[in-house]
């Protein structure tokens, strides 16, 4: 007998045997064990997963001469039929190859006689979406109202092309990718029934070679077999798909992230003298790289890295030490370094000095700490505020400048109450104003409003009067006064009491700040005009032309 | 115009109208109706010399018009389908006017049509001599009520986080929605009770959805949740491009309705003006409330970035995409 590629001789004969597609089988034998059976189906997934031959099982299913059963048996004249592809009731099309409007007529005459010895008349249409849309109307009209002993299971990659009214009187079940594990678990039973010795590891190699397709993975099975016989070795399945070992990958990662600019070098060579391309290698290595950052970000990755638990340890190992704002670098770095490989005339070089760039690149974290430090100082610069000291925390000037000491600051409106406050001490030089800024850069926009507008009347610790104008009093009411006495206590860093009074616009008040700005807005603007006035060519200009001054505008510091 | 009920209650009574139009843009209740008309008229379920069926792109107003014409071979009466009516010719539907004036008492003559052009002589000759009935589809908000309903007649419950999930996967279409529902029903078997679990297992999803619970996965920094429906997306054949500029188009209607709302404008104005639907504002607004303006000029230049290397630098667009929404996730922490 010739020989048969594994991927056919294992396809799945029953739905127990559908790996990774549980949701899939479950649906389809309850809905003909309750005799529920929707007339027209559409399988959708990627390639491999199990579209055609769960197609095959199901018409299996309905046409057994056991009657229409969950398990197929397999044996009676139409499951032969149909597992050799040769049913006369169950018709196999190939969407791509039977495009137009007249082979979908054909059908549609077929589609009236009855099957002629089985249960149902049953139209596998593979590639479904390859059909022209004429074909398309025609087949919907059919679809509309199919006699009672036809189904039809329509098999795509891409259902995004099918259109939206042949979609919406099928019953859509999407086919999942399976998972490494799952793969691997049937590689297993099928390698130890053929009799072939090989280990988990390159088993995993295989599987992930087939990308969640199964018969991608059986194929490269195949080959595998056919390279090495009966008798398997982890570096022959790594010679024979031209993969980067893992070692060496797990090696250079680890060289990087431990800044080893000279080991990382040494691994590079290696990677040549094997006769790797260096672009599979630095793919390889975004991969990895890729897998480091989810391991980082997400507890359970699950479904998103593609990794067996042992190759799942070893990451995570050397992703704990490494910052995430590091991994994240790396990766940016490495996805770029893919992209320019490509156009590179020298890859080695290329590769090696992006090796040597990652290793010698200073932590993130220092970066942003750095960043974090420099804009809370710019905004207590700002507010007024004495900068925190930070002699307290780097006595005589630290010699080990790249460990990030400093914790990271609270968040601004929030937290850090009173281990902020200052000692009692300072609170001689504290002002009204420094209050005011105070409660700005706190972020309390209502209560700094307010206080703008407001006069100190008398500021002696603890108590502290404040005058409001009349039409600004009324907001004056309670939680606002706690407001002010709560911000006011942490700024003075003591208890204060808050009072707050009416006063009219002629009363002898100090000035609000609101009007204090506002005076000194005038004030600038008269001491422009003199100066203007003064100035000599103005002078001239006005002797000469005669005329009035409208407006005076700066044009910059210099020139007043 | 007749409502369906009043169809039906014709139906049950055996009254069957001799010219009737049925007409709206829900293909799986019209389907139901014409499955009604066809076993009120035709006395058994299968009858191929009394069910005439004609696609009015395909076929001219003789042939129907010999077929109207022609008596019923042993049984009372017969039935004429047209389908896509709206599509037929003008010109031949003047011709079938004639006949509206004068129908065979034994032939129900059933029109089928998406919506009708009242603008058209035939329609409006039709509405005086026979009976025209619309099928609304169904209302967006009224979906929910509509399957827990459904589910009800079997006996079947579900929970409410499962129902709010249903309902956000499946789109407004009877047809789709029964299909599910269906689906749904086989695939828990034995069980009357619907729970979240199953529907992620089996309900299909849109891709608008998938979309969507990205942008919100993103902007609720929930970085396991956006990694997989990015993946997801991707695995589906959607190219990493088209994603990027869903993922644009989500955070440019967050940073619109935020701003409007930082201007205090009223919810329904800030659907309106945003180009949101009202339901969905919500949503939007408590994700958007985690971002400042600065995050969101941010968030653009990342989008950019993201764009060009995309589109110029032939590095892996699906690493490229999932860097990105690594980098917008953690904005969001921020």
């Amino acid at each position: 007998m010739s020989y048969l590629v594994l991927a056919r001789k294992w396809r799945p004969q029953l739905f127990e045997d559908l790996v990774g597609q549980e949701h899939v089988a479950q649906t389809l034998k309850n809905a003909i064990s309750a005799d529920r059976v929707h007339h027209a189906f559409l399988f959708t997934g990627a390639r491999g997963v199990g579209k055609t031959s769960a197609a095959r099982i199901f018409a299996k299913a309905l046409n057994c001469q056991e009657g229409p059963t969950t398990t197929p048996c397999g044996v009676c004249p139409s499951c032969v039929e149909i597992t050799n592809g040769q049913g006369i009731d169950v018709l196999e099309i190939d969407g791509a190859s039977n495009t137009g409007v007249d082979d979908i007529r054909e059908l549609r005459e077929n589609i009236r006689y009855l099957p002629s010895r089985s249960r149902y008349k049953i139209f596998i249409i593979d590639e479904v979406h390859m059909l022209s849309i004429n074909a398309f109307n025609a087949l919907l009209k059919t679809l509309e109202e199919p006699p009672e002993h036809a189904k039809f299971i329509f098999a795509t990659t891409e259902p995004h092309k099918i259109p939206v009214t042949i979609l919406s009187r099928c019953q859509r079940f999407d086919f999942r990718k399976i998972g490494l594990t799952s793969v691997q678990e049937r590689l297993r039973f099928i390698v130890d029934r053929e009799g072939v010795e090989i280990s988990d590891r390159s088993l995993v190699l295989v599987a992930r070679n087939g990308g969640g397709s199964m018969r991608d993975a059986l194929s490269t099975l195949d080959q595998v077999i056919a390279f090495c016989g009966e008798q398997v070795a982890e570096d022959e399945v790594q010679g024979l798909l031209g993969l980067v070992s893992r070692r060496l990958l797990i090696e250079t990662l680890e060289a990087v992230l431990e800044r080893n600019a000279q080991l990382a070098l040494t691994l590079a060579q290696k990677v040549d003298e094997h006769g790797h391309s260096f672009r599979r290698f630095c793919r390889q290595l975004v991969e990895l790289a890729r897998a480091l950052v989810i391991l980082k970000v997400v507890d359970q990755p699950g479904e998103l890295v593609d990794l067996s638990e042992a190759e799942l340890q070893e990451l995570r190992a050397l992703a704990a030490p490494a910052a995430l704002e590091d991994l994240h670098r790396l990766l940016e770095i490495l996805v770029r370094t893919e992209a320019e490989l490509a156009t590179s005339h020298d890859q080695r070089l290329t590769m090696e000095m992006v090796l040597v760039r990652l290793a010698g690149l200073p932590s993130g974290i220092d970066i942003a700490t750095l960043i974090d430090r420099m804009e809370s100082l710019e905004r207590k610069l700002a507010s007024g505020m004495p900068a925190r000291p930070s002699g307290h925390e780097r006595p005589g000037g630290s010699d080990r400048p790249e460990r990030p000491p400093l914790p990271d600051l609270p968040p601004p409106g929030g937290g850090g109450k009173k281990s902020e406050a200052l000692p009692v001490a300072d609170a001689a030089d504290k002002t009204w104003a420094g209050l005011v800024a105070y409660v700005g850069s706190r972020r309390r926009p209502r209560v700094l409003a307010l206080l703008e507008q407001s006069s100190p009347l008398q500021l002696e610790l603890p108590r502290l009067r404040i005058g409001l104008p009349k039409k600004f009093h009324y907001l004056a009411d309670a939680d606002m006064r706690q407001a002010i006495q709560d911000l006011a206590t942490d700024y003075f860093a003591t208890e204060v009491r808050v009072e707050i009074e009416q006063v009219n616009g002629g009363e002898n008040a100090p000035l609000s700040l609101h009007e204090e700005r506002v005076r000194k807005e005038s004030d600038r603007e008269k001491k422009l005009r003199q100066n203007a006035l003064e100035h000599p060519l103005v002078k001239s200009a006005l002797d000469i032309f005669g005329g009035d001054i409208e407006t005076i505008r700066a044009i910059d510091k210099g020139f007043v | 115009m007749a409502t369906p009920e009043e169809l039906y209650r014709l139906l049950d009574s055996s009254r069957i109208p001799p010219l009737l139009l049925l007409c709206g843009q829900e293909p799986f209740l019209i389907q139901q109706a014409v499955r009604a008309v066809r076993s009120a008229v035709l006395a058994s379920e299968k009858d191929d010399f009394n069910d005439q069926q004609f696609h009015a792109k395909e076929t001219t107003a003789d042939q129907v018009l010999e077929a109207v014409l022609t008596l019923p071979v042993f049984a009372e009466r017969k039935l004429v389908t047209v389908k896509d009516v709206h599509q037929m010719p003008a010109a031949e539907m003047e011709r079938l006017s004639g006949y509206l004036d004068n129908p065979v008492a034994e032939t129900c003559l059933l029109l089928v049509a998406e919506k009708i052009d009242n603008r058209r002589k035939f329609f409006q000759h039709f509405k005086k001599c026979g009976l025209i009935v619309e099928f609304k589809p169904l209302a967006e908000k009224s979906i929910p009520d509509y399957v827990r309903r459904s589910l009800d007649r079997l006996d079947i419950r579900i929970s409410a986080d499962a129902l709010a999930l249903f309902c956000s996967m499946v789109g407004p279409g009877l047809h789709e929605i029964h299909a599910e529902l269906d689906k749904l029903i086989s695939y828990i078997g034995e069980a009357t009770l619907i729970d979240v679990k199953d529907v992620q297992a089996v309900v299909s999803r849109g891709r608008a959805e998938n979309v969507f619970a990205l942008g919100r996965a993103v902007g609720q920094g929930n970085a396991e949740r956006a990694l997989s429906l990015a993946t997801g997306l991707c695995a589906g054949g959607e190219p990493p491009l088209l994603v990027l500029s869903l993922l644009v188009r989500h955070f440019r209607q967050l940073w619109k309705t935020r701003e409007l709302q930082v201007q205090n404008y009223y919810a329904k104005d800030i659907a309106r003006l945003a180009g949101v639907p009202i339901f969905a504002l919500d949503g939007l607004l408590q994700q958007a409330k985690r971002f400042s303006r600065k995050d969101f000029v941010a968030i653009y230049g990342l989008f950019l970035e993201a764009d060009l290397a995309m589109k110029s630098s032939g590095a892996d667009a699906e690493a490229l995409l999932e860097s990105l929404v690594l980098k917008l996730v953690r904005r969001s922490w921020q």
